[in-house]
């Protein structure tokens, strides 16, 4: 295990949290709009906004307000939400259950379809399973998610009756907002497993395989695909970073109780502290889960040498 | 029964009564009702604080289902008691005489104690509660007996009467040992109480079975929130749920026209206008002014873009509040006029900066969009910004240095009290963050009319007024906003109501 690797790999992480921590604050003070004007709203005088303001501690120079959240965020204290008037980690933390099931679920139908699709497209190049596979992922990755959440809402809920319209419950509740914010990502996926295959299954050893008599299905799951699954695991990896950040649009549709939905109306609300705390662990998430996939080449691929 | 047994007898007797129960007709037995009426609301409240939170619809989920005030309004917005059985006013006091034998949620008595805490905690100078400003004039209470408690004020402001329908009262024990927590342990002494609140979900109440007043037919509700207009509207269609708020007025025949389905509504209290910068030209000019006014077709949008179910505005507040029914001259459509005022004032060609919200009230930036081509059409230059919330009400609060010249809001008078709006929109003590209009005149007819109790004399003066206000146009007049609500076809026992409170606890819905 490359330890010297590791070591600077989880350095390089913390000061790119730091970076995260400072850019979000700022953004949130730059941007129009001030959390107690918002808190008020059509009543906001200037006597009662600056008493709000001076109680949520708003009034103080803005170096004194970041180096106190820095402090006490390192502590995992994140301060009180403005809007729910609780403690922001807990608030937070409530509704990260319901974002990984939902991002773990979208996971898996982008693997689940997305790899089979891919393969197949690849082993029978340009039959017309080719150019379905292909035409199927473009048309996932241009269609808008929240009009693909809407139509399966209204052809499997409403006329049909099969499945819930919102909401989060069990499994029939994850299935709709699964395949909506999985679709762009199944495209993703069907066109990378497509051309990562095509790669591997041109390579001498694959041709080798083939000469020595070897079965298809041994030729191409276990010596091609477990090779063509390196870019595929890099770009899964990363999507879940973005899985559990973009699932915004999908939450915000199915009202499902994730980190997006919140993240959006702490943002319109100017709750900061919510905000910050979002931004903050999903930042580490993300930062944790390509770490994690840098770790994972040397055990994909022990020739992947780490400088 | 003579040659008969007791046991005969009693036979013959339950007979006579089980042929009598089954030849009873269906409709005389009590129908059952739904055990839990689903219901979707478009927005969280994020806390069920009732003193923290700003906003309709989602005061209704918890008030007045969990939690209730001293005094209410009646289906026809009249001031009725509630907690409080009946008040009289003498001088600057307001005396409330409290309901015996009424009990929070956690069994302790509602008193007087309940009523003097929640004063002391909205009004104190520290206080963070966004209602503070209703009973800001209630300096001092003093409590008689277990159920009798003083309000003293300096002046007899009617306006404090009327406001104490937003104080909610909170049991001030578990208030003290909840803390931060309140917001989400909820105790009232409504005729529900709280179950369950998951924020970004769902929030569930149950039946009280200790109501002193009459027990909801239905037992249980879920309250989901469901931004998302067209995903709302599915959950209703689909039966997930039998009650949404928010109909939007382009989707209406989703609802009108499913034979499952019916859409109730009503005009409200809250007022849509288009707020003018009175202090910078040529705005300052009346006539300009009221060109604007002539110039915009606000019946044709209510017809239009509101489908017909919004009243255009006839006078600056609602007609159901006090003084509201004054009868003022028509701003009759007539772009001939408009351009005729704005010549006179030498404002043709004058280009209007303007700005609305987006989603905050029913259609806001398409009624923009309107009021944007009605001016172009008179000669005037309108650029349009219709930015999120947050960033469009702190440009309007900057008052004199917003660079909307027209800014499109939404004033909603839930107490009923016309000094809630005419303090804040045309006394120049408060005008200044939103159209800087300035009337000594009238900031004085302000601070009468407030102190006058007695209602005929108040509404007199309300109408001198309104007729003001209408005459000098600091607002274009639009419309009165609508609640359009969605409901299962078999539901009875609700009406929404101008004050814009939904009354879950009178509904009925057979299972």
């Amino acid at each position: 295990m490359p330890v010297r690797y590791i070591v600077r790999r989880s350095l390089h992480s913390l000061l790119l949290l730091l970076g995260v921590s400072l850019v979000v604050f700022l953004l949130l003070h730059v941007v129009p709009g001030d959390p107690a004007t918002v808190l008020l709203g059509e009543q906001a005088t200037p006597e009662r906004v600056a008493e709000i303001r001076r109680a949520l501690g708003l009034d103080r120079p803005l170096a004194e307000q970041y180096w106190r959240f820095v402090s006490r965020a390192v502590r995992g204290d994140f301060g009180q939400s403005i809007r729910a008037m609780r403690p922001v980690l807990p608030y937070v933390l409530e509704r990260l259950p319901a974002t990984v099931e939902l991002s773990v679920g979208a996971l898996l139908v982008s693997a689940g379809l997305g790899i089979p699709l891919g393969v197949l497209a690849a082993v029978r190049r340009r039959s017309v399973w080719d150019r379905l596979s292909l035409n199927l992922a473009l048309l996932a990755q241009s269609a808008p998610n929240f009009w693909v959440g809407l139509l399966l809402i209204a052809l499997f809920s409403v006329k049909l009756g099969l499945l819930p319209v919102s909401g989060r419950g069990g499994f029939a509740h994850l299935v709709l907002p699964s395949l909506t914010l999985a679709i762009f990502f199944v495209g993703l996926v069907v066109r990378l497993t497509r051309s990562g295959m095509l790669e591997v299954l041109s390579q001498d050893y694959v041709r080798t395989a083939w000469a020595k008599g070897m079965p298809e299905r041994r030729v191409v799951f276990r010596h091609a695909l477990k090779n063509a699954l390196i870019p595929i695991v890099t770009v899964l990896g990363l999507q879940v970073g973005t899985l559990l950040g973009g699932a915004v649009v999908t939450e915000t549709v199915f009202a499902w109780p994730g980190m997006g939905l919140l993240a959006v109306q702490a943002i319109s609300q100017r709750d900061y502290p919510v905000v910050q705390a979002i931004v903050l662990l999903l930042g580490a998430a993300f930062v944790a889960i390509n770490w994690l996939v840098d770790v994972s080449y040397t055990l994909l691929d022990p020739r992947i040498q780490h400088a | 029964m003579v040659g008969l047994t007791r046991r005969e007898v009693l036979g013959l007797l339950s007979g006579a009564a089980g042929a009598a129960a089954l030849g009873v007709p269906r409709r005389a037995r009590a129908q059952k009702s739904v055990e839990t009426l689903k219901v979707a609301i478009s927005g969280d409240p994020g806390n069920l604080h009732p003193w923290m939170l700003n906003g309709m619809p989602m005061f209704s989920t918890f008030w007045p289902t969990v939690y209730e005030s001293v005094l209410w309004h009646d289906e026809k917005m009249n001031l009725v008691g509630n907690l409080a059985e009946r008040w009289e006013v003498t001088g600057s006091d307001i005396k409330l005489h409290l309901k015996p034998g009424v009990s929070y949620h956690n069994g302790k008595p509602f008193e007087a104690d309940s009523v003097k805490y929640a004063v002391e905690q909205i009004t104190a100078p520290t206080s963070k509660a966004l209602w503070k400003s209703m009973i800001a004039a209630v300096h001092k209470t003093t409590i008689h007996d277990k159920h009798t408690i003083t309000l003293h004020m300096d002046k007899p402001f009617r306006s404090v009467l009327m406001n104490l329908v937003t104080i909610a009262m909170i049991e001030p024990g578990h208030a003290q040992a909840a803390g931060e927590r309140i917001g989400v342990q909820p105790v009232g002494t409504g005729p529900y109480k709280f179950v369950e609140y998951v924020p970004g979900s769902h929030l569930i109440v149950e039946r009280h079975e200790g109501y002193y007043g009459p027990k909801p037919k239905i037992a249980r509700i879920q309250f989901r929130w469901i931004p998302e207009n067209g995903t709302r509207l599915a959950a209703l269609e689909s039966g997930e749920v039998q009650f949404i708020n928010n109909v939007p007025p382009d989707q209406l025949a989703r609802v009108e026209g499913n034979e499952r389905l019916k859409l109730l509504s009503t005009s409200t209290a809250r007022i849509i206008y288009m707020g003018i910068r009175t202090d910078r030209k040529p705005f300052d000019d009346k006539r300009v002014r009221q060109a604007i006014n002539f110039a915009v077709d606000n019946e044709a949008i209510a017809r239009t873009i509101l489908r017909g179910k919004a009243q255009a505005a006839t006078t600056p507040i609602a007609p159901m509040i006090l003084g509201g029914d004054a009868k003022l001259p028509d701003y009759n459509y007539d772009p001939a006029k408009a351009r005729a005022l704005l010549k006179a004032a030498g404002a043709e060609g004058a280009t209007v900066n303007m700005g609305s919200s987006n989603g905050r009230y029913i259609m806001d930036r398409q009624v923009a969009e309107a009021v944007q081509g009605y001016l172009q059409k008179v000669g005037l230059k309108v650029n349009l910004e219709t930015p999120e919330w947050a960033t469009y009400i702190g440009e309007v609060v900057k008052g004199d240095k917003a660079k909307y010249d027209m800014h499109l809001l939404g004033w909603g008078v839930i107490t009923m009290e016309p000094d809630y709006q005419a303090r804040d929109h045309y006394h120049s003590a408060n005008t200044k963050r939103w159209t800087g209009y300035v009337n000594k005149e009238l900031d004085k007819a302000i601070d009468e009319a407030v102190l006058i109790m007695d209602r005929a004399k108040a509404r007199e003066a309300y109408h001198k007024i309104f007729a003001t206000v209408w005459d000098e146009a600091p607002w274009l007049f639009l419309h009165y906003q609508p609640e359009l609500i969605g409901v299962d076809r078999r539901m009875t026992g609700f009406a929404p109501l101008p004050d814009e409170w939904l009354r879950f606890p009178t509904i009925d819905l057979p299972a």
